[in-house]
């Protein structure tokens, strides 16, 4: 079976929360997966004593088993993939016009 | 049918004290003087502690819920000795333990002073037996929660009036009135102060609490007046669009004219009559003759607090750290102080010292602060009808009776501020958790939470 | 229902006769002007409106009048004695319980708590002015005016907003603050006989310390501080190192040795500045660790990631440890059952 890596939400309502997993393909969001490598909180905050107004946002990730899941041939998804491609260890997706556009078939 | 009793948080008969500036209040605490404890030795011992608790929940976080506070309880009361260094240095601790384990004899509470002169009492001498009042700390953890430490900060009247404060978002955590992911606000009086954590009211809030309210005879003749006259503006308005316009226009714009006009009015009135006010409390001080300021007294006196701002002027060229507050009598004391400190040091302030001195004879120095005050108060605190408050402001009835600030809060009064420095903590002979109860109803009130026989 | 006195004659005269000398001549001119407010005013009073309506239809007693005597009490009370606490005129405290050793006691029963002298406004820029701008470390200013570290710290974090207040021109609460330090004892730093402020060197009495120990020593051994620390229990630090200066005892000792006073103080001085610089460094090497551990990569949206490396084995034996990250499965997350705390518990 596939094996991806990709985000489980968990958190409250309006406050989500995410795992970065390691599962097949084909398991349910939330089920137990084959390894945790690390979480994404997606609300962007502020510093403590920060007046200029920067945001950001706190990822914990295990950059050598995801090196690892990679290269045993895990498909990332989409997000996974924007934000692994930040720490450079996956080449960043450029852009394509139009091709996300389902073809019509022939 | 039973007839429903209002409840009375200020009963004269119950007497119960409350976490309030009122003068009711007052009263009551002042008649506990002799108090219910006459009347616990003919008790049971559970109604001596139903009695205790219900004396100490009436003060201690009224407006908070039973199952709340029993959450909140501990039973481990925070106490701290003071160890004097002079001592320390002095003795290893062996002395304490010679002998059969108690010392070879009681450690002196006086010790005779370096010059042979007189006896000096040693600080804080292990061996003074001083008892620790452990049952004053039984609602200690109360002392944590926001609004509480808000009214202890003397920035509101009552500890409603302090959660009200925190409620409608008028409070800051250091500097933070989101939190929670920067969603909601910072809204929950019960929030337990960390040691460190900064609180911050706004400033109008704290005048609009602590201040004495507008006068409301003068407010009612005011709107009296203003509204006949804005009625009259308002229809003589009226007749001349008349003439003009149509009916059905004619209705809406006249009730909206009429109200501005209502507001114009009242707002100048009210400032008259304050105004009218303020110039009657002048002439009362003048007039009083516990003042016995003489026509040319005052005029020598005016003459010295311009030589003051004179001086203080000079002085500020000198030094560009002398701060300006528009405050004479402030100007003058942190002049005073600073001079004073430093006389030494500085040749040049020291001049200033003498400078001033000349100036200022003792003789005067008194009455000179009375005019500077009267003048102060009328100088540069203007009336202000917008503002929710008595202006110029003044401190509330029997508020002083309240006045105290806790040693576990460092507050800045200048920009409405406090630190929660520590829990509080009880020390020999001392305990800082301010209760009116006396140790017996606060020993009762414990031993009820305890739960136990 | 309290009793009442009914607004008549008689019981003016009751009330004159009842007392005596000088003041029963003001409480009985003063009384007619309670009855005429009372007559004139009183719809919107407390008491007779609620009298009126726990009155039966049927009753043919006339509802009284006037106000009850605990209220009558109370305002004469408020009138004679309650008096000196409406204006505050005077400098100084004006509390109740009057003055005890020196201190205010705001609860006339409560004989323990005292209300201590906070700073004052000249003591507070003096402290701002050693720290901030003569750069004296925060200990030794504390050692210096006995005010404790941690108000220290707090009079010079308060002092800075003050002054940006001051730089943005934004008002400050001035006459609350002239009225509220008029009612408050003040401790005047600075000056040449300069009171402590507080006590600096509290120690928390340990619960293991609360009970006592039998402890036999031979008799020629020296039990000292640290041997009873020990006896408590392994973790239990010497009341010596438990000071927040713990370099008083350092300089007291100098003293006792006949070290002048100078050289003494310069040592205290060094001493505390070194530990306060070994603090900083302590800290500053913290801050760089845990900024060492991230990495941080900015969007061209301009929003922050921050990626903070970490060690997914770190999962316990179980895969349920308490320090791996994420959500844990399996384990039930309480934070919405009954007795959780809801409300923040610290604001950073």
């Amino acid at each position: 079976m596939v094996l991806k890596l990709r985000l489980a939400r968990f958190g409250r309502t309006n406050a989500p929360f995410y795992n970065i997993v390691v599962a097949h393909a084909r398991t349910a969001r939330n089920s137990k997966p084959l390894e945790v490598i690390g979480t994404y909180d997606p609300i962007p905050k502020k510093d403590t004593y920060d007046t200029t107004g920067a945001m950001h946002k706190d990822i914990k990730l295990d950059t050598t088993r995801a090196k690892y899941w990679i290269g045993v041939g895990a498909q990332p998804t989409e997000t996974v993939w924007r934000l692994l491609s930040y720490v450079n260890i996956l080449p960043a997706k450029a852009k394509s016009k139009g091709s996300a556009a389902p073809k019509p078939k022939a | 049918m039973k007839i429903r009793r209002l409840f009375k948080y200020h009963s004269l008969k119950k007497q119960p004290i409350r976490p309030t500036w009122n003068k009711y209040n007052l009263y009551n605490l002042a008649s506990a003087r002799r108090g219910h404890t006459n009347r616990l030795p003919f008790m049971t011992f559970f109604q001596q502690k139903w009695l205790a608790k219900s004396m100490t929940r009436a003060y201690h976080g009224e407006h908070i819920k039973e199952r709340k506070w029993q959450r909140m309880f501990s039973r481990r009361l925070q106490a701290v000795v003071n160890m004097d260094p002079k001592y320390m240095a002095k003795y290893n601790g062996s002395e304490q333990a010679a002998g059969r384990g108690s010392g070879l004899k009681e450690p002196p509470a006086y010790e005779m002073s370096e010059s042979g002169q007189g006896a000096k009492r040693v600080i804080a001498n292990p061996g003074r037996k001083v008892a620790t009042p452990y049952e004053q700390m039984t609602f200690a953890p109360l002392e944590r929660r926001l609004d509480i430490a808000i009214f202890r900060a003397l920035f509101a009247s009552s500890a409603r009036q302090a959660r009200q404060m925190v409620v409608h978002g008028a409070v800051t955590v250091n500097g933070k009135k989101a939190c929670h992911h920067g969603k909601s606000l910072m809204k929950h009086p019960g929030y337990l102060l960390n040691p460190g954590d900064l609180f911050q009211v706004d400033v109008e809030r704290v005048l609009y609490a602590t201040g004495a309210p507008k006068d409301k005879k003068l407010i009612a003749a005011a709107m009296k007046a203003a509204k006949k006259e804005a009625e009259e503006k308002a229809q003589e308005a009226g007749e001349e669009e008349d003439a003009e316009e149509g009916e059905d226009a004619q209705k809406s714009t006249t009730s909206s004219m009429k109200e501005k006009k209502f507001q114009e009015a009242w707002t100048s009135k009210y400032e008259l009559m304050e105004l009218q006010r303020l110039l009657k409390h002048a002439k009362r001080i003048a007039d009083s003759p516990s003042h016995q300021l003489t026509a040319n007294r005052k005029k020598s006196l005016r003459a010295l607090k311009r030589d003051i701002k004179a001086a203080i002027e000079q002085a500020r060229r000198r030094d560009e750290s002398v701060p300006v507050t528009g405050n004479v009598v402030e100007d003058l004391t942190m002049l005073l102080d600073r001079l004073a400190l430093s006389s030494s040091e500085d040749p040049q302030k020291s001049q200033a010292v003498r400078e001033l001195k000349r100036q200022l004879p003792r003789s005067s120095r008194e009455m000179l602060k009375k005019v500077i005050e009267y003048n102060d108060e009328h100088d540069s605190t203007e009336v202000d009808p917008s503002k929710p408050y008595m202006t110029p402001w003044r401190p509330r009835n029997y508020m002083s009776a309240f006045a105290f600030i806790p040693r576990y809060l460092e507050v800045n009064q200048n920009i409405c501020a406090a630190v929660y420095l520590r829990h509080p903590v009880a020390r020999p002979g001392e305990s800082e958790v301010p209760s009116p109860f006396s140790p017996i109803i606060n020993q009762l009130a414990f031993n009820w939470y305890l739960r136990r026989g | 229902m309290p009793p009442r006195i009914p607004n008549t004659p008689s019981s003016l005269l009751f009330q004159s006769s009842a007392c005596s000398g000088s003041s029963s001549r003001c409480t009985a001119s003063r009384l007619p002007t309670w009855a005429s407010s009372c007559s004139s005013s009183s719809p919107q009073s407390a008491l007779p409106t609620t009298h009126q309506q726990q009155c039966s239809s049927f009753s043919t007693t006339a509802p009284a009048q006037g106000q009850s005597a605990r209220r009558q009490k109370m305002f004469a009370w408020l009138e004679k004695y309650g008096a000196r606490f409406k204006r505050h005129t005077r400098e100084g405290p004006n509390v109740l319980g009057g003055i005890q050793d020196g201190l205010p006691i705001p609860f006339p029963n409560n004989p323990y708590f005292k209300s201590q002298p906070v700073l004052s406004e000249g003591s507070r820029e003096i402290i701002y002015k050693d720290v901030m701008e003569k750069g004296l470390p925060i200990k030794a200013v504390s050692a210096k005016y006995n005010v404790d570290t941690r108000r220290v710290a707090a009079v010079i974090r308060l002092k800075e907003i003050e002054k940006r207040w001051i730089r943005e021109y934004k008002p400050l609460a001035r006459p609350y603050a002239r009225a509220v330090m008029k009612m408050l004892p003040q401790t005047v730093l600075g000056g040449p006989n300069q009171q402590p402020h507080e006590s600096i060197n509290d120690v928390y009495v340990h619960s293991y310390t609360t009970q006592q120990l039998f402890v036999p020593v031979s008799e020629s051994r020296e039990f000292t501080r640290e041997d009873a620390a020990k006896a408590f229990g392994d973790h239990i630090l010497p009341v010596d190192k438990k000071l927040r200066v713990p370099e008083l005892i350092e300089f007291q000792k100098d003293l006792l040795n006949k070290v002048p006073v100078q050289e003494a103080s310069k040592k205290l001085l060094e001493a505390t500045a070194a530990s306060e610089a070994k603090l900083a460094k302590r800290e500053a090497e913290r801050r760089k660790a845990v900024e060492d551990a991230i990495t941080r990569v900015v969007t061209k949206r301009g929003v922050e990631f921050r990626f903070q490396e970490y060690n997914s084995e770190n999962v316990g034996h179980d895969g349920r440890d308490r320090n791996a990250v994420g959500w844990r499965y399996g384990v039930p997350f309480a934070d919405r059952k009954r007795s959780q705390i809801k409300i923040p518990t610290k604001v950073e």
